[in-house]
């Protein structure tokens, strides 16, 4: 949404204060995130690697939490200062996106130092050989998946409603408009771009629109689709998380697209020159989506962790220690992409994050994982 | 009802799913008429390939416990399979050679027929005992 309100000319003071001041929160919440990340994810994963649960109480695991800890203070903070220093001088967009990455890339560099050494300590100690590696699932839920667990397709009416009147209105309003149509505003809210009248700006809102259902409702779709994970030694209370997790997070999907939806159409409303004449309610709603996004998220990881890992439950302790299925050698780069042409799934859970990730080793999964990278390296070469 | 597959045991997995799918039709945990999952859908949950879950639906097809409709898939047939004289004898070499195994262990007949026993009354109580697994 800031794209679209960003003078491409002149900046003033102001406003560049206020980017940095988004890029700089941004890359704070990424630390914090990566900080907060290994206690969120499952309990039997300690930086990527499975370790058995049984063992998760060796003192070595817990110095390598400290020593994760510390590390990120002592890089992250100082790196996340200069950046966003670097961010404040830079001027041009293309460099500022870079610098983002290679802040991303520094947070990675540091999991990916913790990530050998769990691999190490995994080796040291044996644990890839112990148990046998067993995999459970429901029938009942692996059957009526489409039914249960997760909120109904139906609720993605209300956010499609919202766009086809905004459709609807663009073409009954489309005779009436002026010959010149305002696409900018600057940050005092003033009129700072027009452009020529024609079908193709009066309805690149409304295709936007309809992009962003599209998408969400394939994130939904996907949510629906994982592989479902069921801890061998509770089944049924893994069960029972692991649906409170998707559903909880497709409600956020849902309320987040029909915030959006709902942005758009008032963006619309802007350019048509009718209802509003300041861009007020704009900034209102683009203030309670960001902090819906943000805050919705950081609750939601925290509340329920990776999987429902956090849900309390009552769980039954029957004794015998059953080890799950040790994939490991099936994750690449870090244990963050899953490559596994003989598993039929193409979206999993991530082992190091919250969500999910796909399969590398299925032709859709792979298409999915280079997508973003085409459409970037697209973008950069693009704009000049 | 919960499948366990053990990807590292020397039964072949679909074998594995097999027995599954029978001991819970037994057990009563898996209904007369009642849908099994898709193909796909299990194969993804398991984490293996579709046909490994197809050979196990076309075996249990075969041998007159499920019915595979083009449009519900896979179904648990109400009418379960009949013993004919080919089951019979493959149930005798069977069990010879799980109580030859027993008798060269030191189980006695009446320690053997006691587990029988139990077995058959947990099937017949239907509850969902895994003690034997």
């Amino acid at each position: 949404m800031i794209d679209w309100k960003i003078n491409k000319g002149g900046k003033n003071m102001t406003e560049r204060v206020y980017l940095m001041i988004i890029y700089t929160s941004t890359l704070l919440i990424l630390l914090i995130l990566q900080m907060l990340m290994p206690k969120l994810i499952r309990k039997n994963i300690l930086f990527g690697v499975s370790i058995p649960t049984n063992k998760l109480e060796d003192k070595d695991i817990k110095l390598m939490y400290k020593g994760y800890k510390k590390d990120n203070l002592i890089i992250g903070v100082p790196a996340l200062i200069v950046v966003s220093y670097l961010l404040y001088i830079s001027k041009s967009p293309k460099l500022q996106t870079i610098l983002m990455f290679s802040y991303i890339g520094i947070l990675f560099f540091i999991y990916l130092k913790y990530n050998y050494k769990a691999k190490k300590l995994k080796k040291e100690r044996g644990w890839d050989k112990l148990g046998r590696k067993i995999v459970v699932v429901d029938m009942k839920y692996s059957r009526d998946k489409s039914k249960v667990g997760n909120i109904s397709p139906l609720w993605f009416l209300i956010p499609l409603g919202i766009t086809l009147f905004n459709f609807i209105l663009a073409f009954i309003i489309y005779p009436s408009l002026p010959s010149k149509i305002p696409i900018h505003w600057n940050f005092q809210g003033e009129i700072t771009t027009y452009r020529d009248k024609s079908y193709g700006v009066v309805l690149l809102l409304p295709f936007i629109q309809l992009g962003m259902v599209c998408m969400f409702y394939f994130i939904y779709w996907m949510i629906k689709n994982t592989k479902q994970q069921i801890d061998p030694n509770n089944p049924e209370e893994s069960l029972k998380r692991s649906i409170i997790f998707k559903k909880a997070w497709s409600i956020y999907l849902l309320i987040l697209l029909i915030l959006v939806t709902v942005e758009f159409s008032i963006l619309s409303l802007l350019t048509y020159g009718i209802v509003f004449e300041t861009t007020r309610a704009v900034d209102i709603l683009n203030w309670i989506i960001l902090a819906f996004s943000i805050i919705g998220g950081l609750v939601l990881s925290m509340k329920l962790g990776q999987g429902g890992e956090k849900i309390k439950l009552k769980e039954k302790n029957s004794g015998e220690v059953i080890y799950k299925k040790d994939d490991d050698e099936m994750w690449k780069l870090g244990n963050t992409i899953y490559y596994n042409p003989e598993d039929s799934s193409v979206f999993v859970e991530k082992r190091f994050g919250i969500g999910w990730t796909v399969n590398a080793g299925r032709l859709l999964g792979l298409f999915l994982l280079v997508l973003p990278i085409i459409i970037i390296v697209l973008t950069f070469i693009l704009i000049k | 009802m919960f499948i366990k597959i053990d990807f590292e045991s020397d039964m072949p997995i679909y074998e594995q799913l097999r027995r599954q799918i029978i001991k819970g039709i037994a057990k009563g945990d898996l209904e007369k008429g009642e849908q099994l999952p898709s193909v796909r859908q299990l194969a993804e949950d398991i984490g293996i390939n579709l046909h490994t879950v197809n050979k196990t639906y076309n075996i249990l097809k075969e041998e007159g416990y499920l019915a595979i409709d083009r449009r519900k898939g896979a179904m648990v047939k109400d009418i379960m399979p009949m013993v004919d004289e080919e089951y019979i004898n493959n149930l005798y070499s069977e069990l010879e050679y799980i109580i030859a195994n027993s008798y060269c262990r030191g189980i006695s007949k009446e320690e053997f027929l006691k587990l029988c026993e139990d077995i058959y009354d947990r099937l017949e109580n239907k509850q969902g005992g895994e003690k034997y697994d």
